[in-house]
Parts: C-alpha cells; sequence; structure tokens
C-alpha cells in the first residue's frame, strides 16, 4: 500500500491504470481464494445436477433466466452505489428512492406528455442526473470528504424525504409501468424448447451496453481518468490540478442515472411504488459487498450472483420459498464481510495511526 | 457572563444538581394532570418509552460512534416477546421486560459480532438489512407472530387496589401505565448514566475518537464494540417491551425500517448526549402526531391518499436542519444558552492548564463534529512527510 501510494506520487496518474488491472489478477493470486471458490464452484455444481434431477432441466434454465434478469438489475444497481462509493467513499441510502423518483417521473412524462416509452426513461435518466449532481452541490460538498456519518445522516434525510414526497404525490396504490421492450404473450423465440422473452433479452443487451459505456467512459476519457484518480487519492489528485468537487459531482449525477435506468428497466414487474426500491436496495447492497464495495466489474458480478442465488433458493428450497428468499441476501452480505471483508474485487484497506 | 458562577465540589453546585433533577422529575410526575385528555397522556407515555429505544442507539451512535439503521428489530423483539408472553403462556406484563432485555441482549451480541470487525459502513449495511428482514420474518412465522393480522391482547395492565386517582374517567389505568413506564425509563437512565461515566463508557469514547489508537492503548476495541451493541439492543427490547404496555399491539408494520430511521433522526435532533433522548424522543411522538392533524388543513394535501407521508418529509427536513445548522443537537443548542444563565467551573480548572476546556468540551461532543484532538490538516501533512520519505 505505500509503495503503491508513493508510486503514484511519482509517476503520477498512469500508474492508476496499472493498479486497477492489477487488483482484477490479484484477486485470484490468493490461494485461499481460489480455494473458495473453487468450493464454491463444487457446490453449486452439485446443487444444480440435484436441481436438475429433481425437476427437470427445463425448469432450472428458465429459473437462470429469470434470476439472470433480476441480477442485471441488481447489478446496475450496485453499479451506481459503486460509483457513489468511489466518489464520496460512503454508501448512499438514498440511491433507491433517487431511482425510485426518476421512474416515478418517466411514468408521468408516459401519462401525462404521452412521450414514448423510450423517450421518456432517457429524459427521466437525464433529469435525475441533473437532479442527483444538485444534490451534491448543496448538501454534500459542504462536509468535508473524512465527515463520513454527516454524508451518511444526508443520505439517510433525502431517503426520507423522496419517499416522503412520492407518498404524497403519487400515493401508495401500486402503478403499472409500461415495458420498454415489446412484453406481449407472444413476444419470446424458442432455443431448444425453452422460451427465451424479448424483454428478458432487452433488460440484459441494455443493462451491458450501459454498463459497459461507463466503463468505457471512466476508462478512456480525461473525466474519466480524474474519476478514478479522486477515488484513488484525493490528496494527489488535487495536488496535480484536478478539482475535486466537479468530478465528485459527475461520479454523482452518472450513478443516479445508472439508477434510474434499473428502477425503470425493473417497474415493469415489480409495479411502481414508494416502496419498491427498498428490497433492490438491499439486494444491491449485497452485490455490491460480494463484488467489493469499490469494484465496478466486482458489482455486475456479485449483482448477477445475488440474482441467481436469490431465485434459485427461492425456487428449489420449499422452507425458504420465493418471500423468504430476501433474509438470504442479508445472510450473503454478514458471511462475506466476516469472511472476507473486501469483497471479491475489492480494495484491501490498510490504515495508518 | 452568567447570572451565575458555581464551582464544581462546592454545596451550591451540589444543591443545582439536585435542584435541576428534583424539577425535572416533578415536571415528568405531574403531566397527567397538565395535559388536556387521556389521549395525551398516552402520547406522553409513547414518548418516554420511545426516549428509551433512543438512548439505546445513542449508546452507539454518540458513544461508540458507530451508526445502526437495525433498530426497529430489537424494538420489535422486544415487543412481541412481552405479547406472545403475555397473550399466550399468561405472564405478568413486568416479568417480561427481564427477558426481552436478555433476549435482545443476546440478540445484539449476534449482530454486534461483525461490528467487531467492520467499520461503521459495513455495520449500517448489516443492520439496514436486519431492519428490513425483521417484518419477513414476521410473517413467516405467522402462527406463532400473529402474521399480518398482528398480535393484540385484550388485558391490559390495570392499576393495583392502592392506586388512588380515579378522579376523571378512565384516567387511573391511564395514568398508572405512564408511571409504570415512567418508572423503568427512569431505571433505563440511570444504567445508561453509569455505563458511559464508568469505565466502559471511557473506553468507548476513546475507541470512538480514534479505534486504532485506542486499541494500542490496551482497549480491547473488538469486546467492548459487540458488548455496546448488546446493550444497546436490550434497551431498545425493553423499550419495545414499554410500547406493549402502552398499547398491546404488535404488528409487523409498526417495525420497519422508518422506525429505525425516524429514531436515527430523534437521536441528532436531540444530540449525542444521553440525556437529549428525551427531546429526540418528543419529536419522534409528536412531529407525526402534529403534522397529520396540520395536513388535514392543508389545501394543497387534502384529497390526497398518501398525505400523511407528509411527515416523512418532514422528518427529513428536521434532520437536515439539524445536521447543518446545529450538529450537537437541541441538547447542545440548550447546554449553550443555559451556559448564559449558569456557568459551572470544573473544581481542576486553577491546577492543570487546558483541564477546564477539555472538560467542558468532551461533555457535549457530537461524533460528527469528529474527533476534537488533532486537526485533520496537521494529521494530513504528517501523514505525507512520512509516506514521501
Amino acid at each position: 500500500m505505500d509503495r503503491m501510494r508513493g508510486g503514484k506520487l511519482k509517476n503520477g496518474l498512469r500508474t492508476i491504470r496499472w493498479s486497477e488491472r492489477a487488483r482484477w489478477n490479484s484477486a485470484f493470486a490468493i490461494p485461499q481464494t481460489r480455494l473458495a471458490a473453487g468450493a464454491i464452484v463444487v457446490c453449486l455444481a452439485v446443487a444444480a445436477g440435484w436441481a436438475i434431477a429433481d425437476q427437470g432441466w427445463h425448469l432450472f434454465v428458465r429459473r437462470i433466466l429469470d434470476g439472470l434478469n433480476n441480477g442485471f438489475v441488481y447489478a446496475a444497481m450496485a453499479f451506481s452505489l459503486v460509483l457513489i462509493f468511489k466518489a464520496t467513499g460512503i454508501i448512499n441510502f438514498a440511491q433507491g428512492n433517487m431511482a425510485m423518483f426518476g421512474a416515478f417521473i418517466a411514468f408521468e412524462l408516459v401519462n401525462l406528455a404521452g412521450l414514448p416509452v423510450w423517450l421518456a426513461v432517457a429524459a427521466a435518466v437525464l433529469f435525475s442526473a441533473a437532479a442527483a449532481a444538485a444534490i451534491e452541490r448543496v448538501c454534500i460538498r459542504p462536509f468535508g470528504p473524512d465527515n463520513h456519518l454527516g454524508i451518511i445522516i444526508v443520505t439517510l434525510s433525502w431517503y426520507l424525504i423522496l419517499f416522503g414526497t412520492a407518498g404524497v404525490i403519487w400515493g401508495f396504490d401500486a402503478k403499472a409501468f409500461p415495458s420498454m421492450f415489446p412484453g406481449g404473450v407472444e413476444d419470446y423465440f424458442e432455443v431448444a424448447g425453452i422460451r427465451v422473452r424479448f424483454e428478458t433479452l432487452g433488460v440484459w443487451i441494455v443493462v451491458l451496453a450501459v454498463l459497459g459505456g461507463c466503463m468505457a467512459l471512466l476508462r478512456f476519457t480525461r473525466l474519466g481518468l480524474a474519476f478514478r484518480a479522486v477515488s484513488s487519492n484525493l490528496e494527489s489528485s488535487r495536488l496535480h490540478g484536478i478539482h475535486i468537487g466537479s468530478v465528485i459531482q459527475f461520479g454523482w449525477a452518472l450513478a443516479a442515472g445508472v439508477g434510474t435506468l434499473a428502477a425503470c428497466l425493473i417497474a415493469p414487474h415489480a409495479y411502481l411504488d414508494p416502496n419498491m426500491m427498498n428490497r433492490v436496495l438491499i439486494y444491491s447492497f449485497a452485490a455490491q459487498t460480494v463484488g467489493g464495495l469499490d469494484s465496478l466489474g466486482g458489482a455486475l458480478m456479485g449483482g448477477l450472483l445475488i440474482g441467481l442465488v436469490e431465485t434459485l433458493l427461492g425456487g428449489y428450497v420449499p422452507a425458504i420459498g420465493p418471500e423468504f428468499a430476501f433474509p438470504v441476501a442479508f445472510v450473503v452480505i454478514a458471511v462475506i464481510l466476516l469472511v472476507r471483508p473486501s469483497g471479491m474485487f475489492g480494495t484491501r484497506r490498510v490504515e495508518r495511526v | 457572563m452568567a447570572l451565575l458562577e458555581l464551582k464544581e465540589g462546592q454545596p451550591a453546585y451540589r444543591f443545582y444538581r439536585i435542584a435541576l433533577i428534583a424539577t425535572a422529575a416533578l415536571v415528568l410526575i405531574v403531566i397527567p394532570w397538565l395535559v388536556p385528555s387521556n389521549a395525551s397522556v398516552d402520547l406522553w407515555s409513547q414518548a418516554v418509552a420511545f426516549s428509551v429505544a433512543i438512548l439505546g442507539l445513542n449508546l452507539i451512535v454518540g458513544v461508540s460512534g458507530q451508526i445502526s439503521l437495525g433498530h426497529s428489530a430489537f424494538v420489535g423483539l422486544g415487543a412481541y416477546t412481552t405479547v406472545i408472553l403475555v397473550g399466550d403462556y399468561g405472564a405478568p406484563y413486568l416479568a417480561t421486560l427481564p427477558i426481552s432485555f436478555a433476549l435482545c441482549f443476546l440478540a445484539g451480541l449476534v449482530v454486534g459480532l461483525p461490528a467487531t470487525r467492520l467499520s461503521g459502513l459495513y455495520l449500517a449495511v448489516i443492520t439496514l438489512s436486519i431492519a428490513t428482514t425483521f417484518p419477513v420474518i414476521i410473517l413467516k412465522f405467522s402462527d406463532f407472530t400473529g402474521g399480518a393480522n398482528g398480535k393484540i391482547l385484550y388485558e391490559l395492565l390495570t392499576p393495583p387496589a392502592w392506586f388512588p386517582f380515579e378522579t376523571r374517567t378512565r384516567f387511573a389505568p391511564v395514568a398508572f401505565r405512564y408511571y409504570v413506564i415512567l418508572a423503568i425509563a427512569a431505571l433505563m437512565f440511570l444504567i445508561a448514566y453509569n455505563l458511559v461515566n464508568s469505565r466502559v463508557g471511557r473506553a468507548l469514547k476513546a475507541i470512538r475518537n480514534n479505534a486504532i489508537s485506542a486499541s494500542t492503548s490496551g482497549v480491547p476495541v473488538a469486546r467492548y464494540r459487540t458488548l455496546i451493541f448488546g446493550v444497546s439492543a436490550a434497551f431498545s427490547g425493553v423499550a419495545g417491551s414499554l410500547l406493549m404496555i402502552q398499547n398491546p399491539l404488535a404488528t409487523e408494520t409498526r417495525f420497519e425500517i422508518f422506525m429505525s430511521l425516524f429514531l436515527l433522526v430523534a437521536v441528532f435532533a436531540g444530540g449525542t448526549v444521553s440525556i437529549a433522548a428525551i427531546p429526540g424522543a418528543f419529536l419522534y411522538v409528536f412531529l407525526p402526531h402534529y403534522a397529520i392533524q396540520w395536513a388535514e388543513h392543508m389545501p394543497f394535501l387534502q384529497g390526497r391518499p398518501g398525505a400523511g407521508s407528509i411527515s416523512y418529509v418532514l422528518y427529513g427536513v428536521v434532520l437536515l436542519f439539524f445536521i447543518f445548522l446545529l450538529p450537537g443537537g437541541v441538547a447542545d443548542g440548550v447546554s449553550r444558552l443555559w451556559k448564559r444563565v449558569v456557568a459551572v467551573r470544573p473544581a481542576l480548572a486553577g491546577k492543570f492548564i487546558g483541564a477546564g476546556h477539555a472538560h467542558n468540551s468532551q461533555a457535549h461532543q457530537s461524533p460528527l463534529l469528529g474527533p476534537d484532538t488533532v486537526p485533520s490538516d496537521v494529521v494530513r501533512r504528517l501523514e505525507t512527510n512520512e509516506t514521501s520519505t
């Protein structure tokens, strides 16, 4: 850690690229990690074999598809949480309700203004990005970057404000949100006797495209480089002349946009009401924790894993059932934090006194 | 300057402290006669019961500097313990208090175990998922807990024959429940006061200010963090039992994540010193009560089905207000005003340079203001020097 920090000071921003690549490789360089990963794969294989033998492979594949569908949404939410974590160093508890609010705005744009769904979602994404940038400027930046407790409290108060405002404006009756993809009964194609719905495929493609786009933005543009520099070392990026505040603001805007998109993707299934993102938020926290709090790729992996675990455990273990799969996310978080606090791909933190 | 100056250890100072405590006790005791209706006495009982939960949460937030979003689950655990024991096993109400204390203490230890290894952020996530899991568990074991219908007791705690005040209609049982809750709350405050001012409390404050340097000074950080989480959960459990004494209706919707958030708002609004749990509890109980009444009269809210959720917005705004303008909470503001009336000089003030200042600042320190030992830019400068050499 020391040597890395010194190196960064000497060689400037170029080393950050190196350190991110090294983190991916080093995650599996530790023998215990490889052993644990192997054990998990063996367990999964045994469980999958049992599940196929028990209820047939058609159902199995369909559950995997369902799980991946949820998983991609969790991945998008977890991705936005990771962005905030990299920018401000905290977990944004208001992220779910910011996304919920954005989805409501898309809903109103479709209903009142009569926009096509795609356009409405795009407008809502832009709106919530702007709103998040404003929230960051007004409520987050006045706190010093080290005052984590203060910033967490601010995000909690925004959680309450957004939830209450949505409740006052739209009430608590669930509303049907129009899907962005052809979602009729006939809209599917068959591969080897398994129906893949266009809607499912659409969610996968959109999430992968957006996440890929964001990763590219962070990797190949000057702004992205500045963002990675700020998240890696605040002090030395300030010394390099990066304007910290606007870079962090950019992170918040990007995160809110991705979050709103995730909410619009899950809203056709979950229905639209002020409570809709609470559960998704918990699953996304679990995904972020599994992947490592500050790893963007880890968020994708973690989201898919949590989606699969939720659907398969809820489907195949009668004692758990779909309703009780929820606490499983909590158990996953607790176990991961106890065994490997930095997650699969997260940065290990070494503190000095 | 102050109207009155007192020195610690003087007889006048001792008299002043006793007078303060006696006044507070007197006000709380005569409250049932001052408020207009039995329903408002019930609200006051609720406020006193919640002050115990807020006190418990304050032991984590204020004293050990961590954050918990899961206290609604512990309040719920205590409440269900009381309701199930009284309803299904015929236990007397008061006998369930120690049981829910012990049960929640154990539950808190189990949840607090991760806290021993983790920083505040991870603890927040773990406790958040506990808060959201609790209602699911209640619904899952519905034959035991009553499920979505909740569990209601029709037999309330009734006053014994020697309890006199049958002056108004149905006043005596309401007043009796208020006094029972008040007495138990007073006991819990006494326990918390002694805990915070003991060896354990000092160790926890050291951990809050800097965990690593506390551990190098020989404070077992992990053990104390788990312990305080357990104690805090136990306080919340007792608060849940007290709530059931006031109104024995346990449903899973009463113990949702929002309760945790509101408790946290109350902690920060009251201030992070333990006695501040009282103003926080008033805010907790009376803000939504009056907000809903107020919302009924507002033209822009009328006819909206979700108008009641205006209180969520108000809670959020109150929280923002206190974080930005008065990070020490109500208690800090009041004590700063009060210092202009009565100033207390610590007994050691003349002997050690700076001792008086240290005494004053430690009493009302908010974790939001950060550790008050070394300015952060000094630390940063030290760190960068070390790394570059």
